[in-house]
C-alpha cells in the first residue's frame, strides 16, 4: 500500500463519519450525519468518497446503483500516524512547546515503568 | 548597531556563565530551598536574557582593554585613485570591507526568524492536529471534578475542557484562550482529581507566559548552546514545583497518591503505543526524581536570599561586562606615561606649567564619552599605535567635545618622531577650544615619522571627548623617479599604506601598485595568500635624503613561490613597496 497522508480538513471529518459507522457505508449516510449539517452537495460527498477511494482509505464496492464504500484505514491506525509525524516531534522533545503536559510521553519503556513501579511498591511496604 | 552585538554578545556570555554556575550548584540549592524558589530564579535569568540592557556603572568593575586585532583589509585601487583609501586612520578594521559585526546582525537575525517561524510552525500543525481529535467533554462527573476544582482554586476564567485522542498526556493549551486536554483513556476519580489539579495549577501560575519569554530568550540566544540546557533545567522545575503546589503540606498518603496517578496515566499511555519506544534520555531517570521530589516530606526554604542572590548577579555581571566593554572604545593605557611626559616637556607652551599632569594614553575610537579632568593631558593612539605618516601628506583631524561652557583653554595638538633621527617636533592645532561640539584642523604632515595627538585640558571644568578621528590625504611619493630600468619608471599618485603592523594590499594590475611601509623589525614578508592566482614581481626600496632610491631588492611571487622573507633591513624606517605585473592580487606585508 502507499504511504499514508495527511488528510485534508474536509476528507477528515468524512472518515470521522466511516470510522463511528459499522461499513458499508454509503453517500446517504454521509449526507445524513455531516453533509446536510455542512451545508454539503451529494456531488460532493461523492467527490471526496471517490478522493479518498484514491488514497487508499477506502474501497468501493457497488451495489445495483448505489456506491458501498468500506474503510481500509482503521481510526486508530491514522491516529497513530498523524501523532506520530505531528505530534511526537513537537512537544515530546521540545522543552520549548507552548503547552504545559503532565508528563513527557513516551518517553518510558515498559522496562522503566515496572522499575518505577516497584519504587512506589517499597514506599509504601516502608510505611506501612 | 555595533554596540548593540556586542551588547548582546556580552549579555549571552555572561548569563551562560551565571546559569552554568548555577547548574553546577543546583544539587546543593535542591536539598535547602524550594522547586518553586527554584523555578523562580531561573526566571529572573531569562529576563536578563531577554533584555540584554543593563544598567551602566560610572566606573567599570571589570576594566578589560582590548585592541581589535583584526587585520585591516586595505584595498587599494589603480594608481588614479584621487583620495587616498585610508580614510579613517583610526578605524581601519572599519573603514572598507563589510565589518564583522553587520554580518553578525544579519547572521542572527534571520537566526531570530528561522528559529521562531519553526516554533510557530510546529506549533500550529500540533494545535491543528489536537483540534481534528478534540470531543467536548460532555461527562458530568469529570465537568463537575473540574468546576469543583476551579472554586476551590480561586479561578473563574473559562477553561474548555477537550478529550484528544491525538495526545499523549493530559496537558494545558492556549496562552490566551486556555485548553485542557484529556488523551483517551478512563481514568478514576482520584487519578483525574490530580490530573486536572496538576495543569490548573499551571494555569493559575501562568507557566505558558513563562514558557513564552523562555522561548522569547531562546530565539534571541539561538546561537548560544547553553540556552537549550537553561530551558531544560526550566522545564524540569516547572513540573517539579508544580508537583510540589499540587500536593501542598499534604502527608505521605496524598504523595503516594498522587505518585500512583501520574504512573496509572503514563503507563496506561504506554500500553496504548505499543510499537514506539524510544528511550528518550532522561526519560526514566527524569520520571524516578521527579517520584522522589514528590515523596519528600522536608521543609524546604522559600529562597528569598537565592532570588537576591540570582538577582544581584543577573544585573551586577551584565552592568560589569557592559561597562567594561563600553570602555573598550576609549581606553586608559598608562603605560606610555612616561614616554609622552618626555615628549610633552618639550613643548614650549606647556614647559611653563611646571610638572606635567598627564594621566595616560587613550586609544582614539568611536568615543563614548572620555571625561577629562582640569589640568589632564592625555595622548591619542590608533589603536594602541600612534599614526605613521610621511612627509607632505595632508592630515585632518576631526573631533567632537562636549563641555559644560566653563572651557576656555583646551589645547589640541600632535608631536612628531623623526623616523630617521629620533629628534621630534611639536605644535598645537588649537588653542583654546570653546564648548563647540565638532573641530575639524587640516595640517601637512612635516617629517616621515609618528604622530601622537593629544589633549590637554587646563580650563577650570571637565569635559566630554566624544569623538576622534584621523584622515589621510594624498600620497608623498609621486616625486620618485627610477634610476634603474628594473625599477618601475615613474611613481606618480600612488597610494600610501600604513603597513607598519602588517595587513594587505590588493595589487591590480597592469600598471604599478606602490606602497609605503614603516618597519621596526629588520624583515619584511611579502606573501600572496593561498588560493590566490597571479604572479609578478615586488620591488621593495628605501629612500634617503634628496628621494635617492637604493637598497632596491626585488623577487618574482607566482603561484609557486608565494612568500618572500626580505631581510637585512635597517629598522624605523620607511620603506616603498612596488607590485608589478600582478593581476588582482591580494598581498600580505607583515614584519
Amino acid at each position: 500500500m502507499e504511504k499514508l497522508q495527511k488528510l485534508p480538513d474536509a476528507e477528515f471529518e468524512v472518515m470521522k463519519v466511516v470510522w463511528t459507522n459499522e461499513p458499508p457505508i454509503t453517500t446517504n449516510l454521509i449526507m445524513e450525519q455531516l453533509g446536510n449539517t455542512k451545508g454539503w452537495k451529494a456531488q460532493t460527498v461523492v467527490t471526496l468518497l471517490l478522493r479518498l477511494v484514491e488514497r487508499g482509505y477506502l474501497s468501493k464496492e457497488r451495489r445495483g446503483r448505489e456506491g458501498l464504500y468500506f474503510p481500509l484505514i482503521g481510526r486508530d491506525e491514522y491516529l497513530q500516524f498523524e501523532t506520530d509525524n505531528f505530534v511526537k516531534q513537537y512537544h515530546d522533545n521540545s522543552f520549548l512547546a507552548l503547552v504545559n503536559t503532565l508528563f513527557k510521553d513516551k518517553n518510558l519503556t515498559d522496562k522503566d515503568i515496572s522499575e518505577i513501579d516497584k519504587l512506589l511498591q517499597k514506599t509504601k511496604e516502608r510505611r506501612d | 548597531m555595533q554596540s548593540f552585538v556586542v551588547t548582546l554578545l556580552t549579555c549571552s556570555i555572561s548569563m551562560s556563565v551565571i546559569s552554568l554556575l548555577y547548574v553546577a550548584i543546583t544539587p546543593l540549592l535542591a536539598r535547602r530551598y524550594s522547586a518553586k524558589s527554584r523555578y523562580y530564579a531561573w526566571l529572573i535569568i531569562v529576563v536578563g536574557l531577554v533584555i540584554p540592557f543593563r544598567p551602566q556603572l560610572s566606573n567599570s568593575v571589570v576594566e578589560i582593554v582590548t585592541t581589535e586585532t583584526a587585520t585591516p583589509a586595505i584595498y587599494v585601487g589603480n594608481g588614479t585613485t584621487a583620495i587616498n583609501p585610508i580614510q579613517n586612520a583610526g578605524f581601519t578594521s572599519t573603514s572598507f570591507s563589510v565589518s564583522w559585526w553587520q554580518i553578525a546582525l544579519i547572521i542572527w537575525l534571520v537566526g531570530v526568524v528561522v528559529f521562531l517561524a519553526y516554533q510557530a510552525v510546529m506549533h500550529y500543525r500540533f494545535i491543528k492536529t489536537s483540534k481534528r481529535w478534540s470531543e467536548v467533554i460532555t461527562n458530568k462527573r469529570d465537568l463537575a471534578l473540574l468546576e469543583g476544582l476551579k472554586s476551590e482554586m480561586g479561578l473563574s476564567n473559562q477553561i474548555d475542557f477537550l478529550q484528544c485522542d491525538s495526545v499523549g498526556s493530559p496537558m494545558l493549551v492556549g496562552v490566551f484562550k486556555p485548553r485542557l486536554l484529556l488523551p483517551k483513556g478512563d481514568f478514576r476519580r482520584d487519578e483525574l482529581y490530580f490530573i486536572l489539579k496538576h495543569e490548573l495549577v499551571h494555569y493559575k501560575r501562568k507557566d505558558l507566559w513563562y514558557k513564552c519569554l523562555v522561548m522569547a530568550a531562546t530565539a534571541i540566544h539561538w546561537f548560544n548552546p547553553i540556552v537549550y540546557l537553561i530551558t531544560r533545567a526550566i522545564d524540569v522545575l516547572c513540573e517539579m514545583s508544580c508537583d510540589d503546589e499540587v500536593i501542598g503540606n499534604t502527608g505521605t498518603d496524598m504523595r503516594l497518591h498522587y505518585s500512583e496517578a501520574i504512573i496509572g496515566v503514563v503507563k496506561y499511555q504506554t500500553r496504548l503505543k505499543t510499537a514506539f519506544s524510544t528511550n528518550f534520555y532522561g526519560g526514566k531517570n527524569g520520571m524516578k526524581k521527579r517520584i522522589f521530589s514528590i515523596m519528600d516530606t522536608g521543609k524546604k526554604r522559600v529562597g528569598v536570599a537565592l532570588l537576591c542572590t540570582v538577582l544581584l548577579l543577573t544585573i551586577g555581571v551584565g552592568a560589569a561586562f557592559a561597562t567594561s566593554s563600553h570602555s573598550n572604545a576609549i581606553s586608559v593605557d598608562t603605560s606610555n606615561v612616561e614616554e609622552i611626559k618626555e615628549l610633552l616637556s618639550g613643548l614650549d607652551e606647556y614647559s611653563a606649567l611646571g610638572e606635567l599632569n598627564v594621566t595616560g594614553a587613550i586609544n582614539a575610537g568611536k568615543g563614548l564619552g572620555y571625561s577629562m579632568n582640569n589640568g589632564e593631558i592625555v595622548c591619542l593612539y590608533n589603536e594602541g599605535y600612534s599614526w605613521m605618516l610621511a612627509e607632505g601628506q595632508e592630515v585632518n583631524v576631526s573631533l567632537e567635545i562636549k563641555g559644560d561652557g566653563t572651557q576656555s583653554a583646551i589645547n589640541v595638538g600632535y608631536i612628531c618622531v623623526d623616523n630617521l633621527t629620533g629628534e621630534y617636533q611639536t605644535a598645537i592645532l588649537a588653542n583654546s577650544l570653546q564648548i563647540v561640539e565638532k573641530y575639524s584642523f587640516d595640517f601637512i604632515a612635516p617629517l616621515d615619522g609618528e604622530y601622537y595627538f593629544f589633549f590637554a585640558n587646563f580650563s577650570a571644568g571637565k569635559f566630554q571627548l566624544n569623538f576622534f578621528e584621523v584622515t589621510i590625504f594624498n600620497s608623498p611619493i609621486d616625486f620618485l623617479v627610477a634610476e634603474d630600468e628594473h625599477i618601475i619608471p615613474v611613481l606618480s599618485g600612488k597610494t600610501y599604506v600604513d603597513l607598519t603592523h602588517g595587513g594587505s594590499v590588493e595589487a591590480d594590475d597592469n600598471n604599478i601598485s606602490v606602497y609605503q611601509l614603516f618597519t621596526n623589525s629588520t624583515e619584511i614578508t611579502v606573501s600572496i595568500p593561498n588560493g590566490e592566482n597571479g604572479s609578478g614581481t615586488i620591488y621593495l626600496y628605501a629612500i634617503d635624503g634628496e628621494n635617492e632610491v637604493n637598497n632596491i631588492l626585488e623577487f618574482a611571487l607566482d603561484s609557486k613561490n608565494t612568500t618572500k622573507t626580505f631581510t637585512g633591513l635597517t629598522s624605523s624606517r620607511n620603506y616603498y613597496i612596488n607590485a608589478v605585473g600582478f593581476d588582482d592580487v591580494r598581498i600580505t606585508v607583515s614584519d
